[in-house]
């Protein structure tokens, strides 16, 4: 008995976590952004639902970072600047996932 | 059950309402995504933007006779001309008759109409039997769906004693102007989207090098960006003559057309095209710079309510002009050039000068004529002018033409009556009481001036005087000047200007 009733929570939870990427999917479509500004805003819904280890997020960022100055060389400019935003926003989210992950090994080793 | 379904993962966790929170955030910034539209030439295109607020007709087939009551009263057996400009949207006849206060009607001409989009004259002679003081306009088929405009009517008694004397009466010369005259343009290209009137709430606009001695209208293409809801803002547009020598830019006196407007008034000028044709008119000195410009720096534009000027970055578009901005006090060229249509005028003349737009000069017989002007009270009476010094302009208040009471300011008119005159009656009011006295001085050569009296009759300085002539001159010329008195030191800085002019001259037509 105790068990279905987590069950039933367990999927009431994914219907809610899908229902929130869904809609900020359609929000992305609704005001214009581009794919990328799409992916990037359902990655941070996402992570706040279900928190995303800030290593992933770091490697994106620095991924973003990396491929900035070659961007440039290859007078990309416009695509470098979007990069550079990008990078920027993944650090946003490391920094905000690292803040939570020590809270949480805190709590743990309490 | 199904609420505990809802709540129950929010009171668990946290984390639903940190991304329900973020959402609502997300939505509220970009609240004015909802409420926002562009309108651009091309989505007004083939009139679909047209303003609805359309003139009503004279005629229709919801109410098929037009009555024009009092406007004269015959005497049997004389002889009259009827004159009115006409317009109709479908080939149509009308009936004109005359008639009495007791209805009883006597048709004098049935007229077929052609489709037409601009105004044409009629004439109409006619003689009645019996006294009417009534005009009739009426369709021959009520059910047709012609709707037919019907305006200036006038109507002048003939010194003829029969019929046969018609044939013998000089045309009549009417003062007609066109406006549907392009000038100076760049309208090949118009893809380019200068934002720069928005995001630097600035001033931006175009120069160009008048070729014709009248303007009567600039056609601009923009896309206007506005939010439902919300205030319209507002913008201001400046016509202004300019020294363009390389890249500089510097103007010459103030502005001579300024029109403060907000984005909803920009719908009447819309036209066909779904371009924007502001009407100005004006004259201007062939060979010299001018610019139109827009300004946008009390307008407050954002992002969701703005104007984006159209045009071109390449900057041989326009060879005589370019593209600007004005950034506080300094001009800046562009590369590129706006797209833009300049509209001139063209007049009726007799012997080389202009005979006014709406003047009536016509052969009553017996050797005798009339010549009949009178403002139309708009704008377009600028034109009348046959010059005028710099800061002259329509006043849409008054419906006068008026400038700053400066001791070298004035405005002429050059009336050709085409025949000699016996007697000329003018008549005039003065712009506003408030300010300085306005003059009226007439010549025959534009050199020796004669001042003209103020009339006796009424307080408010206005003038309704005769100039008597043994018929030696066919054209005069009126200058209007500002009254300037040491004694009154509040008003030597004021406006002065004249409203209601009206003319009307006795001719000798041999």
């Amino acid at each position: 008995m105790k068990d279905e009733k987590m069950f039933t929570l367990s999927f009431n939870s994914l219907k809610l976590d899908v229902f929130f990427i869904i809609l900020s999917i359609v929000l992305g479509f609704i005001f214009q952004w581009s794919i990328p500004e799409i992916i990037i805003f359902t990655i941070f819904i996402w992570s706040i639902l279900n928190p995303i280890d800030s290593k992933y997020l770091s490697l994106a960022a620095l991924i973003f970072l990396a491929i900035t100055p070659f961007l440039l060389i290859f007078k990309q400019q416009d695509w470098a600047e979007q990069s550079a935003i990008y990078a920027y926003y993944f650090l946003v989210f490391t920094v905000i996932m690292a803040l939570y992950e020590l809270k949480k090994e805190d709590k743990a080793s309490e | 059950m199904r609420v505990l379904f809802i709540i129950e993962p929010f009171r668990k966790n946290i984390r639903y309402i940190t991304a329900a929170f973020f959402i609502i955030l997300t939505i509220l910034a970009n609240r004015h995504f909802f409420a926002y539209k562009t309108i651009s030439s091309e989505s007004c295109a083939n009139g679909k933007c047209l303003a609805v607020a359309e003139e009503k007709p004279s005629l229709s087939n919801q109410s098929p006779i037009y009555y024009a009551d009092n406007l004269f009263q015959t005497e049997p057996g004389k002889y009259y001309r009827l004159i009115f400009s006409e317009k109709s949207d479908y080939k149509s006849s009308i009936r004109i008759k005359v008639a009495k206060s007791s209805y009883e009607e006597n048709i004098i001409k049935t007229i077929e109409l052609s489709k037409a989009n601009n105004f044409s004259y009629q004439e109409v002679f006619f003689s009645t039997a019996d006294t009417y003081s009534n005009l009739i306009f009426e369709k021959t088929d009520y059910n047709d769906e012609a709707k037919i405009f019907i305006k200036d009517l006038h109507i002048s008694e003939l010194e003829i004693k029969g019929e046969p004397e018609l044939s013998n009466l000089k045309p009549t010369i009417l003062g007609k102007l066109d406006t549907n005259i392009e000038d100076q343009k760049q309208a090949q290209s118009f893809s380019h989207q200068f934002p720069s009137l928005m995001k630097t709430n600035s001033i931006m606009g175009q120069i160009f090098k008048a070729n014709s001695d009248y303007i009567s209208g600039i056609k601009m293409d923009m896309d206007i960006t506005k939010e439902n809801f919300q205030k319209p803002k507002k913008y201001q547009l400046d016509f202004r003559e300019v020294n363009y020598k390389g890249d500089k830019i510097t103007p010459i006196n103030n502005a001579i057309f300024s029109k403060k407007f907000s984005t909803d008034d920009l719908e009447q000028y819309r036209q066909s095209d779904g371009k924007i044709l502001f009407p100005i008119f004006s004259l201007l000195k062939k060979g010299e710079y001018y610019l139109i410009s827009l300004d946008a720096t009390q307008s407050g534009s954002n992002e969701f309510n703005q104007i984006t000027l159209r045009g071109t970055t390449e900057d041989k578009s326009y060879e005589n002009g370019t593209a600007f901005i004005k950034i506080g006090k300094e001009y800046y060229k562009i590369d590129g050039d706006l797209y833009f249509i300049t509209y001139g005028a063209d007049f009726s003349s007799v012997n080389r000068y202009k005979i006014l737009p709406g003047a009536i000069i016509e052969d009553l017989g017996m050797n005798m004529g009339a010549y009949s002007y009178q403002m139309k009270g708009s704008e377009v009476d600028m034109l009348d002018l046959l010059s005028e010094t710099p800061n002259i302009t329509f006043s849409g208040d008054r419906d006068a033409i008026y400038g700053l009471a400066t001791s070298d300011s004035n405005f002429v008119y050059l009336i050709n009556m085409v025949y000699p005159f016996k007697k000329i009656h003018l008549f005039a009011n003065q712009a506003d009481p408030k300010w300085n006295r306005a003059k009226i001085s007439y010549s025959y050569d534009n050199i020796n001036w004669q001042e003209a009296p103020f009339s006796n009759s009424s307080e408010l300085n206005s003038f309704d005087f005769d100039i008597t002539q043994k018929g030696s001159y066919n054209m005069i010329y009126l200058k209007v000047t500002p009254e300037i008195s040491d004694n009154n030191s509040n008003q030597k800085n004021g406006s002065y200007g004249i409203t209601d002019l009206k003319i009307s001259a006795d001719l000798i037509i041999k």
